[in-house]
């Protein structure tokens, strides 16, 4: 396999993080603790030459060069099926791993002060280089089989790091509820890959273009697939308690790149959805009853996190409104726009009070808006309560989740019965006799 | 040397240890044991290198009536055996028994026995050496009773299959698969294999012999060690010949089986029948893609076989590992044992999303091949399949977090001990190998080289 230059940047470019997760994984196998701030350096210098060689090529494909392809070949190659680890730095490529380093270099250098001495420092770490490797496999994934992959470790990574705090229970709970909405709504892109596997005999997004007829279902399994990131209604329950994690990896998974692969998997398949109008109405009717409840809800909230938790989501909703319009420009510029913004906003969260403060001292009293924005908003006590509970949804999605456990309850209930008749049966007349006095017991 | 006597090998150093482990203390057992477990291992090991060596012997799988070794043989013989060697080191000195490395010891050579028996009634021998191991592990203890009765039947049901059909019995397994069997057989033999696999609603048994302080000795029965031999070697040929109506719905029949067994985990509170669920829908899983007419399907379901081997052999000790350390595992609360075990937390979450399909490991491969197959004719099914793959990850995961994450035990339980380190640690290195290099699982090469993608 001859490779190029742009090629062989194309492979440090995801290379550097892979093999900074590698070699850490292996040092913290080490009997002696690896020291923060060799964890970090290995860190800042894995992102900094993965993002030095997606700047080279993204230099070079502005100026005309040519796009950087990594073909590693089949992983496996069966009669009718293969899958191929088959990397693809084109603009939407490189301007997603840019972001993808950009800001987890920024988290990597904020977190070495912020979870100082955190007895999870190393943790969190490994956790962040095995985030921007899935990221990097979203990204740069010429067709569906390794975004998949990219994706599970995304989800992955997100359950952990909102579970960060493991000796509380909430945090737990909360990457546990997260991950299983991950976990439904990838079905539905697990179902679109293999449909498209059967209807073009690849995955690769090339094959999409002209083939958009035939590839309705999959669109849609792959709208739904992208529901669960992306926290669309129904599935938006889970981002507020997302948020119990550290904030770096809020700010850098809920404000800037996981919440954001939604968008970016819809503009990866735009021809799909451009090529059926029963997808952009689903694609825009989603983003619009996502955007009407997140910026409902978001200005209710007690607390600064969460509320950016729902400006994220509001922001992400329109940018699948953009897509459904077509409008696919737009939807990038906002996509990049709005991740920078999100990350420093909720990087600055913690801060919130020592900012107010702080204006209150240049100003020489108290900040207060006279009258709170929701009251202007809502107006009546009853929306203002359905704003509060989040239109129900939880309660909802927990009453489905209820009835659709019951039967299982019943089955198990009736197999612990079964099982206790079996052994309270009479035992057989050797078995109860007393043991013979010549028998020795075995050991 | 061929790989037929390199497996026959395996499948004997085992059996000529069994006896002398009585006459031994405990610890000197367990290295007993685990010596001609590991030679069992380097055996079918080598089997598969030279299997992978001599291009004859993947382009004619040899041997007559009584002996037969293929690319099956020399896959998943190596992780049986391997399997075997960790349950052999990985079990806790508290729960360590003579009986429990005799039941493991015959169990692996049983296991190895099934993929190189050479026609029917040779299968059905070592099946029916591999349920009464398990029969004397569990015996005795709670859900003994219950196991007891499920092997009983399941050597009934292989017997009565061999007598509705006495001279498919007596054949090799490619004369076998081309005669027409009574229309009987197809249906006892799946009820054997069902219920050897605990699929619910046969499983029954294995959850009740799972529950309780003690019971490592029935982790064995929980991994597909035998039974699915039955359903590669002797019941996908019969199938591909039947043309009842109710055997063109057959996958999706065990397909909802397997849905209803993975649900079943949802609804555990005890931490080892949640176990013995999620390892039964795994088991699950393997037969819809054994029993798959697709040959990528079948394909899958045999790589899923020895995947699930060891990813649920290192699952299961790990779990076991920390149900030893907290007495119990209550999955209703938090146990909060990362804070002094965080590497045993590690290998929980490492095996558990291994065998639920974490992208690296074989079983993500394994999974990717069933669900481009014979299930993915209809949307439904391919949902299906989709959804258990899912609800796995889901509860591993919840598993995972519910032992190890929450405030500090009392008692403050040490970490992954030396031994285990070395009964876990080349499961996980096999699990990422595989999923890494597919093309070194004999399987897979063997697959690859017929579609003239890799040389052999």
């Amino acid at each position: 396999m001859g490779l190029s230059l742009f090629d062989t940047l194309g492979l440090i470019a995801l290379g550097g993080p892979a093999l900074a997760f590698v070699v850490l994984s292996l040092w913290m196998l080490s009997p002696a603790p690896v020291q923060e701030r060799r964890v970090h350096q290995v860190v800042a210098w894995a992102f900094s030459i993965a993002l030095g060689a997606v700047f080279i090529l993204g230099l070079a494909l502005a100026w005309g060069g040519p796009r950087a392809e990594v073909d590693l070949g089949p992983l496996f190659a069966i009669r009718g099926y293969d899958f191929h680890v088959h990397f693809l730095f084109d603009g939407p490529a490189l301007f997603f791993l840019g972001l993808d380093y950009t800001l987890c270099g920024l988290i990597g250098a904020f977190s070495s002060r912020y979870l100082h001495q955190d007895e999870g420092y190393r943790r969190f770490y490994l956790l962040l280089l095995l985030f921007s490797l899935g990221v990097g496999a979203i990204a740069s994934a010429a067709g569906l089989d390794l975004l998949f992959a990219g994706w599970e470790v995304v989800g992955l990574t997100s359950a952990l790091l909102i579970a960060y705090f493991n000796r509380r229970e909430g945090p737990s709970e909360h990457g546990l509820r997260a991950y299983a909405v991950y976990r439904f709504t990838d079905v539905g892109l697990l179902g679109a890959l293999v449909v498209i596997h059967h209807v073009l005999g690849t995955t690769a997004f090339g094959a999409f273009a002209g083939a958009e007829s035939a590839l309705l279902i999959p669109g849609a399994l792959l709208v739904f697939g992208a529901m669960g990131k992306g926290a669309m209604v129904p599935f938006t329950g889970w981002l507020p308690r997302a948020m119990e994690g550290p904030t770096p990896s809020s700010a850098i998974f809920y404000g800037a790149l996981s919440i954001h692969a939604s968008p970016f998997l819809l503009l990866r398949i735009a021809p799909v959805v451009d090529g059926h109008l029963s997808l952009r109405i689903a694609v825009g009717l989603i983003g619009a009853l996502t955007l009407l409840h997140a910026s409902s809800t978001g200005r209710v909230q007690t607390d600064v996190k969460t509320s950016l938790g729902y400006a994220s989501v509001t922001q992400v909703s329109l940018i699948w409104c953009e897509i459904a319009m077509g409008w696919t420009t737009l939807a990038w510029i906002h996509l990049g726009g709005h991740a920078l913004l999100r990350t420093w906003q909720l990087l600055r969260a913690p801060s919130v009070l020592h900012d107010r403060h702080h204006l209150a001292r240049v100003y020489g009293g108290a900040v207060h808006d006279k009258r709170h924005p929701a009251a202007a908003f809502f107006g009546s006590t009853v929306l203002y309560r359905w704003a509060l509970e989040r239109w129900y949804l939880d309660e909802l999605l927990a009453v489905v989740v209820r009835l659709t456990l019951a039967p299982f309850r019943l089955l198990d209930r009736l197999d612990r019965g079964f099982a206790e008749t079996l052994e309270q049966l009479p035992e057989p007349a050797h078995a109860t006799a007393p043991p013979s006095p010549h028998k020795v017991p075995t050991r | 040397m061929s790989p037929l006597l390199l497996s026959l090998g395996a499948v004997v150093v085992p059996l000529l240890v069994i006896p002398f482990l009585s006459a031994l203390r405990r610890v000197e057992a367990r290295w007993f044991a685990g010596a001609a477990s590991v030679i069992s291992l380097v055996l079918s090991s080598s089997a598969a290198v030279a299997f992978l060596l001599d291009v004859r012997s993947a382009a004619m799988p040899f041997g007559t009536t009584l002996l037969h070794a293929d690319a099956l043989t020399v896959t998943v013989g190596p992780a049986i055996a391997a399997t075997c060697v960790a349950l052999i080191l990985g079990v806790s000195s508290a729960e360590l028994e003579g009986r429990f490395l005799r039941g493991v010891l015959a169990l692996q050579a049983a296991g190895i026995g099934s993929l190189v028996a050479g026609g029917p009634l040779a299968l059905v021998f070592f099946e029916l050496l591999s349920a009464g191991a398990l029969v004397f592990l569990v015996g005795g203890r709670r859900g003994g009773r219950a196991t007891g009765m499920a092997m009983g039947l399941v050597t009934v049901l292989l017997v009565v299959a061999i007598g509705l059909d006495p001279d498919a019995a007596l054949t090799s397994w490619a004369e076998a698969s081309s005669m027409v069997s009574p229309g009987l057989v197809v249906p006892v033999l799946l009820a054997a294999v069902l219920l050897r696999l605990s699929v619910a609603p046969f499983g029954t048994w294995s959850a009740a012999a799972s529950m309780g302080t003690n019971s490592t000795h029935a982790l064995p029965a929980l991994l597909p060690l035998g039974g699915v031999a039955i359903a590669a070697r002797w019941l996908h040929p019969l199938l591909a010949h039947t043309s009842q109506d109710w055997v063109l719905r057959l996958p999706t029949l065990l397909l909802l089986m397997t849905a209803i067994t993975a649900a079943m985990t949802l609804v555990q509170r005890d931490g080892m029948r949640a176990l013995a669920f999620t390892l039964a829908a795994v088991q699950g899983l393997v037969l819809v893609a054994i029993l798959d007419p697709e040959p990528l399907g079948h394909l899958g379901g045999e790589l899923m076989w020895g995947s699930s081997l060891v990813a649920g052999a290192g699952f299961g000790m790990a779990v076991h590992g920390a149900r030893s350390r907290l007495g119990s595992l209550d999955l209703g609360r938090f146990s909060g044992l990362d804070g002094t075990a965080p590497r045993l937390g590690s290998a929980v979450l490492i095996f558990g999303l291994a065998l639920a399909g974490l992208p690296g490991s074989v079983e993500f491969i394994a999974q990717e091949l069933l669900l481009n197959a014979g299930i993915s004719r209809t949307l439904p099914g391919l949902l299906v399949g989709a959804c258990v793959a899912a609800l796995l990850g889901y509860q591993n995961l919840r598993l995972y977090f519910r032992v190890f994450h929450g405030p500090d035990p009392w008692g403050r339980p040490g970490d992954l001990l030396p031994r285990e380190v070395v009964a876990l640690g080349p499961l996980a290195a096999l699990l990422l190998a595989g999923g890494v290099a597919p093309g070194l699982v004999p399987l897979m090469r063997v697959a690859q080289a017929a579609a003239g993608h890799a040389p052999l």
